[in-house]
């Protein structure tokens, strides 16, 4: 069984990305780093992974064994503005997002269900302190500096071997560095908005994490190679120049896309099919979006107010187990929709989109909008 | 136990949680192929097995159950002593 230990010899720059945010566990702030987690395709348990958390609270819960966290009275529930229902501490005033939707279920139910996932989670988590295998993720607070870095250290370490990744945004590329005090000081460019905190942007916190792992590893700060294009050789060569589709007449459907052979695959990867999209004036379909299966985790559909343009959609998905090929491309959807055309099939083992700014020049120069 | 046994117990915990009669575990099937399989629903799974079988899962254990038949193999070999 491999190793978990942020002390393993696979550096961050060979490991699969799953395995890479597998070594990390998130203790707050919010649930930027949690949702990292998700967007790179693993859904680990984690007591703080979707909490909000203020330093001094987090403190105080290490120091007292989160003892009191869901005990008796301790948690309460309530409609947030989100409409869904939200756990709370009462002592602690850790929050998080239940992913009851309000007036789905009866809420003292789901108050005893969350009572118990608490329990069981606080007891991970402690264990996970004591054997130090994970990273523990803390993204700063404007007010969070050296003193409270310290204090967190200290009260970690009082629970096991942790090791502890602070995280600032800062402009540049991501960075990471043992300060002095013994823990690590990462940076990304920039955070997500504390209200909307799904809006990540991931490709630094993938650097920052592959970086940490290098550090931690005693490794060359290293990154991957650039992922390369998965699809068949025929559509690679050909990618650049814009390609016609005409969805079929009467049907609500139709996808146009190779089928892809699954099995040299890693199936615990995100994949991600970025393309360009020219939708004509003509199109009456009710929509235009990229394909893998149908496990998106997150998707850029086409604009139909965009015409006579190039415009760059994408799809990130995980692949099914259990089938050795798939069909990925582009779905039309809507009756008699009318054609439309594509260019720059880029199919990668990534959770981004390929980067390109721009379409293949022979579509820029064929189409011009 | 026999490992008859503890799929069909497993089958029952999994029916109860996603709250479908009709769920049929294979062993290779993982989250991905249960709608709704989130981490919340694993926390959900983890209690429930601990509690049908008595055994308590390791955060090592738990980080390796990739399939529905890890989990299986897992408690067998626990309640085997290993």
């Amino acid at each position: 069984m491999p190793s978990d230990s942020p002390h393993d010899a696979s550096g961050g720059a060979t490991l699969p990305l799953h395995a890479l945010l597998g070594r990390f566990e998130s203790i707050g702030d919010n649930c930027e780093f949690g949702l990292v987690q998700r967007y790179g395709g693993i859904e680990p348990l984690g007591l703080m992974r979707f909490s909000a958390s203020r330093i001094d609270h987090l403190l105080h819960a290490l120091d007292s064994d989160f003892a009191f966290y869901g005990q008796g009275d301790d948690l309460f529930v309530y409609p947030h503005v989100t409409n869904y229902l939200f756990c709370r501490s009462r002592r602690y005033d850790f929050e998080y997002n239940t992913g009851h939707l309000a007036g789905s279920d009866d809420p003292a139910a789901v108050l005893k269900r969350e009572a118990r996932k608490v329990g069981y989670l606080k007891r991970r988590l402690l264990e996970d302190l004591r054997l130090g295998e994970k990273i523990l993720v803390r993204k700063a607070g404007p007010q969070d500096g050296p003193a409270e870095a310290a204090a967190l250290l200290r009260a970690l370490r009082r629970h096991g071997p942790a090791e502890l990744l602070i995280v600032r945004a800062a402009e540049g590329p991501a960075s990471v560095r043992r300060h002095e005090g013994g823990w690590l000081e990462g940076t990304v460019a920039r955070f997500a908005p504390y209200d909307l905190a799904a809006a990540v942007h991931l490709p630094p916190w993938l650097d920052l994490c592959r970086r940490t792992a290098n550090l931690v590893q005693g490794r060359p700060d290293t990154l991957p190679l650039p992922p390369r294009n998965l699809l068949p050789p025929r559509l690679r060569l050909s990618s650049g120049w814009p390609r016609r589709h005409r969805p079929e007449a009467g049907e609500d459907q139709t996808v146009f896309g190779p089928l892809i052979d699954l099995q040299p695959l890693d199936r615990k990867a995100v994949h991600t099919l970025t393309c360009w999209v020219w939708i004509p004036r003509s199109y009456r379909g009710e929509g235009i979006a990229a394909a893998i299966g149908d496990r998106r985790i997150r998707w850029c559909e086409a604009d139909l107010g965009l015409r006579e343009r190039w415009q760059k959609i994408h799809v990130s998905a995980t692949l099914p187990e259990e089938h050795r090929k798939l069909r990925v491309g582009l779905a039309s959807r809507g009756r008699d929709a009318g054609a439309f055309r594509s260019a720059g099939w880029f199919l990668a083992e990534s959770p981004e989109p390929a980067a390109a700014a721009r379409p293949p020049r022979a579509a820029r120069l064929l189409m011009r909008g | 136990m026999t490992p008859d046994e503890i799929d069909a117990r497993l089958t029952e915990i999994f029916r109860e949680v996603f709250d479908d009669p009709t769920l049929v575990l294979r062993p290779e099937m993982t989250a991905r192929d249960v709608a709704g399989w989130d981490s919340g629903r694993m926390v959900d799974i983890l209690m429930a097995t601990e509690e049908a079988f008595g055994i308590t899962f390791t955060t090592r254990e738990v980080d390796a159950l990739a399939r529905v038949g890890d989990l299986a193999e897992t408690v067998a070999r626990k309640l085997a002593g290993g």
